[in-house]
């Protein structure tokens, strides 16, 4: 009641303000007249009583501002004087309340957009139930397909090995399991004639959803019963592609679709915001029961569901309520080691590396991601150096603001000894500071949101879904802000605080030479460290810049203008592996028709783009330990593929239409391959074959083609062999006939043509549905601009590397200027003085120059070294930039002397244009 | 007029104004004097104290304020006692008389 009384007294006398303050007058001069009338009575004269009434009274104002004091309201009413003061302080000075929100929103605008960055990639869970619970047993992330042999650490797995932890272990509730590869599935509705849709899909376990606490957002999701042999198939559909590809129809769930021409029936559409385990542009977007994969194998394949000498699966669980990682990491380990021992067929050295064999536990809540695996270093360089802008951007607001205080401190003397309450003067500072954090964080946030959606332009450029969002993080964003509050709040209070401590007279007297060298020191300490900052900035934007530039630039081996590349899915689309021969003779026959194709070819693999497949050779007549462990590239292509891609041939002959079945079997090898397994002979006619016994002869070297770079520019270059698609070699093993079999399937076209590549698209679809509709391709681009998204990543860190290391050289320029201008304005009636004295005005600007210089040169004597040892850290991640650069050093260090020029210059002309005359007038 | 006053004892200028306006409703000027007049002197309490007083005791409801015309046809802000006014000047007169008593039982012993 009291309270509510109090609010609304405080409340009217707020908004009756005038009213209430006449009032106060009017009483308050009563009282003096009432008083001087006592004091006559007295027997005082009129003007002697008004007299000592007033003195009595002491003052009017005094009085009502004690009575003001007495509510709430005066407190608010301060608060809103100062806010209003700190605005109009803020207009008054435009530059410096310009540079200053700039240099804020660049601060927290960078750091929230990176850091959001970090967070959505590194940090952010999937949209599950309890993800903390979830751990993939396991780690890496490979993203494909099939492994043979040891991992020694392990992350996938076959699928015995997983039902057997399924049932068996007793560390976790629940086990799931879901594949490394992600294949494109094309969709269609049973009895349609419409083209098929293509969708990307994963097999996982019936538990899959379960475990990862999915809801359904229509229907039903997969569950135990779904995943097992001879059941009906079923699928579910992601929210995405339901909505994208069939309207969000209702029908759908329960409905038959053809994927792959086999009939599955849709019971249910997965939860709107859950788009897969992984954080990829591509997400799976149909979940298939483990089960079906044989019958989408095809009849007849020994499908990997049934073998155990094949990894293929990721694993994910719940961890029991009590049991800790390390434990269940003991415990799966254990488990592992012993169903290598009893299921496999291990070789002596297997034998040997069995106790290296070992499982850990990682956090399984962010899923898996190649992504987060490839950019992780990438991203923490970028964070780094977004934290040094930050940390440049608060070093110049503390500049600035000290600079400012001490604009300020015989003003602040002149308020003292007018009476003014410290506490209330420190206040108006501490208002202005804040007011200033909050305007630079609102620009810095609205920058950051920007920022971030650049970002992922670049990032994920071509790509049509992208996953990750440009809102802005929240807590990131609340620390920049925390941190330039706290910058502003120290440089801006910290000054203040000193200042009205001091005698009110000591600035009144003006001019205290001794107070303007106790002011600079921190600012010039201030300058040096943003110098220096900038200095490491700069060199490792030049480091990332010619490493971008190197991998640009690296002779790939193989024209790039003019070429078309598309990829596209013969199994999806319902081939059998017999009929893939004549089908491609006809594809490539129809595709040379188009009026301004020189040649067309196909290819499993193609340079740039998801290269390859990695096997073990074996050579006739040589052992497997003069081999060694050398990992081999192949990939199988169709006749006219060199010329196609344009790789000449070194020696010998290309892959041609006489290469058949029943022919020689052939190959055709790279110079690497030929150098690294055929030292000093001639590799024509000799022959090798796939490892495995009996296989060393296999495949004669009937030509030698130039080396191509197939993978990155950054990782070491492979042998690498190419096979006709028409030729084909049993094998025992399970392992080995999947990989026949499978790689008969091209996954690539490409078409060699005169003028502009992408014209050549709607020729190329219609051509393909010309021979059969069900023939879709899943994406078509120039090879220019494949191979420009392969260097998205870098080109995205040397970008923005080079952007931050120009905003600390701008917001370094702005410092520097910023004290140098200051010291000027200080010192001008010295100059004056000096220039009386017989100093010429070449002898000021150098004064003032030297001044600036011994700053800049401090900062670089110490960044130097720092960027010396920032570059050895660097240099492994970087392609063909060596561990110390002079030349990039260098160039930063006269880049930034060249700003220090200029940022000194300016104010050093002032200082030299001083008169004599009137700078000693101004004392 | 010479005279020596002595401050208030902390917390007693409430009290005090309360039981002024207790007698007769009263304007600033003469709740002062009054106040000066019945303790001879000793205390005297000036605007400084004494508005914000008055200004804190209406927020709490214990008086409140008119204006009057003054016995000298003058307008005047006079202040009265309410309910809860009277109230807490008998608890505070109470509380008062209780710690005077245990002071001078300590001053004595």
């Amino acid at each position: 009641m009291a309270l509510v009384r109090k609010f609304l007294g405080g409340r009217k006398a707020l908004v009756h303000k005038d009213q209430r303050n006449l009032e106060m007058d009017e009483e308050l001069r009563a009282y003096l007249d009432a008083s001087a009338e006592e004091k006559m009575r007295g027997g005082m004269s009129y003007d002697q009583a008004m007299r000592a009434a007033r003195a009595e009274m002491g003052s009017m104002e005094t009085v009502k501002q004690k009575v003001r004091a007495v509510g709430w309201e005066s407190l608010a009413e301060s608060f809103w004087q100062d806010i209003r003061y700190g605005l109009r302080q803020l207009i008054r000075s435009p530059g410096f309340f310009a540079v200053a929100i700039l240099t804020l929103a660049l601060g927290i605008g960078a750091n929230t957009a990176i850091f959001t960055l970090v967070h959505a990639v590194m940090l952010k869970q999937l949209p599950i139930s309890r993800p903390d619970q979830l751990y993939r047993i396991g780690e890496g992330e490979y993203y494909c397909c099939e492994w043979t042999g040891l991992q020694d650490s392990w992350g996938t797995f076959d699928y015995q090995f997983y039902k057997h932890l399924r049932d068996t272990s007793p560390a976790f509730e629940q086990i799931a399991a879901f594949s490394g590869n992600t294949p494109s599935f094309h969709v269609r509705r049973a009895g349609s004639q419409d083209a098929a849709q293509t969708t990307n899909g994963e097999y996982v376990s019936g538990n899959y959803f379960a475990t990862l606490g999915i809801q359904a957002s229509a229907g039903r999701l997969l569950n135990a019963s779904d995943d097992q042999p001879g059941t009906p198939a079923a699928a579910v559909m992601g929210y995405q592609a339901w909505q994208r590809d069939f309207g969000s129809d209702p029908s759908i769930i329960g409905s038959t679709l053809l994927i792959n021409g086999l009939p599955v029936t849709v019971v249910g559409i997965a939860a709107q915001g859950f788009s897969g385990d992984r954080l990829t542009s591509y997400p799976p977007e149909l979940w298939i029961p483990l089960n079906q994969k044989p019958a989408f194998d095809g009849p007849g394949q020994d499908s990997i569901l049934y073998s155990s000498d094949d990894a293929w699966l990721y694993l994910i669980g719940r961890l029991k309520p009590g049991v800790t990682p390390v434990q269940a990491q003991a415990q799966l380990t254990m488990e592992l080691q012993q169903w290598l021992r009893s299921q496999r067929k291990l070789s002596k050295d297997d034998i040997a590396n069995l106790p290296k064999q070992h499982i850990r536990l990682t956090p399984g809540g962010t899923g898996v991601s190649p992504f987060r695996s490839n950019s992780k270093n990438g991203l923490y360089l970028l964070s780094a150096a977004s934290a040094l802008v930050l940390l440049i951007a608060c070093a110049n607001l503390a500049n600035l603001l000290l600079a400012r205080s001490a604009a300020r401190y015989q003003q602040t003397a002149l308020r003292l000894s007018l009476g003014a309450t410290r506490s209330r003067l420190i206040r108006a500072v501490l208002t202005e500071s804040v007011l200033l954090s909050l305007i630079g964080g609102a620009a810095g946030l609205a920058l950051a949101y920007l920022g971030t959606k650049a970002i992922l332009l670049i990032i994920f450029r071509g790509a049509e879904y992208v996953p990750v969002h440009a809102t802005p993080s929240l807590p990131i964003l609340g620390f920049a802000l925390l941190l330039s509050m706290l910058t502003g709040v120290t440089f801006g209070v910290a000054p203040a605080w000193m200042e009205t401590r001091a005698e009110p007279t000591d600035g009144l007297r003006g001019n205290s030479r001794s107070s303007t060298q106790q002011a600079s020191r921190p600012q010039k300490m201030l300058v040096i460290v943003q110098a220096a900052l900038s200095v490491v900035l700069l060199a490792v934007a030049g480091l990332v810049t010619q490493s971008l530039r190197n991998l640009e630039n690296t002779a790939m081996g193989f024209e790039t203008q003019g070429r078309l590349l598309a990829s596209i899915n013969f199994k999806a689309a319902g081939y059998k592996p017999e009929e893939l021969p004549t089908l491609y003779q006809r594809v490539q026959e129809r595709l040379k028709k188009i009026p301004g194709v020189h040649s067309a070819s196909l290819s499993l693999n193609s340079p740039q783009n998801f290269c390859c497949v990695t096997v073990d050779i074996s050579i006739g007549g040589r052992s497997d330990s003069w081999i060694g462990d050398i990992d081999t590239s192949f990939s199988r292509v169709s006749p006219h593929y060199f010329e196609t891609i344009g790789v000449p041939l070194v020696r010998g002959r290309a892959i041609t239409e006489r290469d058949t079945q029943a022919s020689q079997h052939v190959a055709v090898v790279d110079e690497t391959f030929a150098r690294t397994f055929f030292p000093g002979r001639d590799p024509i006619g000799q022959r090798f074959g796939l490892s495995g016994p009996g296989h060393g002869y296999d495949y004669e070297i009937v030509g030698v083609a130039r080396n191509t770079r197939y993978r990155s520019p950054a990782s070491l270059p492979r042998p690498m062999f190419f096979l006709p698609f028409t030729q084909t070699t049993p094998f025992p093993s399970n392992g080995g006939q999947r990989l026949e079999t499978g790689t008969l399937y091209a996954q690539t076209i490409l078409l060699r043509v005169s003028g502009v590549p992408e014209s050549y698209e709607s020729l190329l679809r219609n051509a393909l549905a010309g021979i059969d509709p069900n023939l879709s391709l899943e994406s078509v681009k120039s090879y220019s601009e494949q191979v420009a998204v392969q260097f998205n990543q870098e080109r995205l860190i040397a970008r923005l590397t080079g952007l931050f290391s120009l905003l600390a050289l701008v917001l370094a320029s702005v410092g520097l200027y910023g004290v140098t201008a200051y010291n000027v304005a200080r010192r001008t009636s010295e100059i004056g003085i000096r220039m009386a004295l017989g100093a010429n005005r070449g002898n000021v600007v150098k004064m003032i120059l030297l001044g600036a210089f011994s700053q800049v040169g401090i900062g670089l004597c110490i960044g130097i070294p720092v960027a010396i040892l920032c570059g050895r850290y660097l240099a492994h991640q970087l392609y063909g930039v060596g561990r110390f650069d002079p030349l990039v050093l260098g160039a930063a260090a006269i880049v930034l002397s060249v700003c220090t020029l200029i940022a000194g210059l300016v104010p050093a002309r002032r200082a030299a244009s001083v008169e004599p005359m009137e700078a000693l007038r101004i004392e | 007029m010479p005279s020596k006053s002595s401050d208030l004892v902390q917390g007693t200028l409430e009290m005090l104004i309360l039981k002024t306006l207790a007698l007769e409703p009263m304007h600033g000027f003469g709740v002062a004097l009054r106040i000066e007049q019945i303790s001879k002197g000793v205390f005297r309490v000036n605007p400084g104290s004494l508005f914000p007083a008055l200004s804190r005791m209406e927020r709490a409801g214990r008086i409140r304020a008119e204006w009057r015309t003054t016995e000298n046809n003058r307008r005047a802000k006079y202040y009265l006692l309410t309910d809860s006014g009277r109230e807490a000047l008998k608890d505070e007169t109470q509380e008062w008389g209780r710690q005077i008593a245990a002071i001078t039982r300590i001053l004595e012993a």
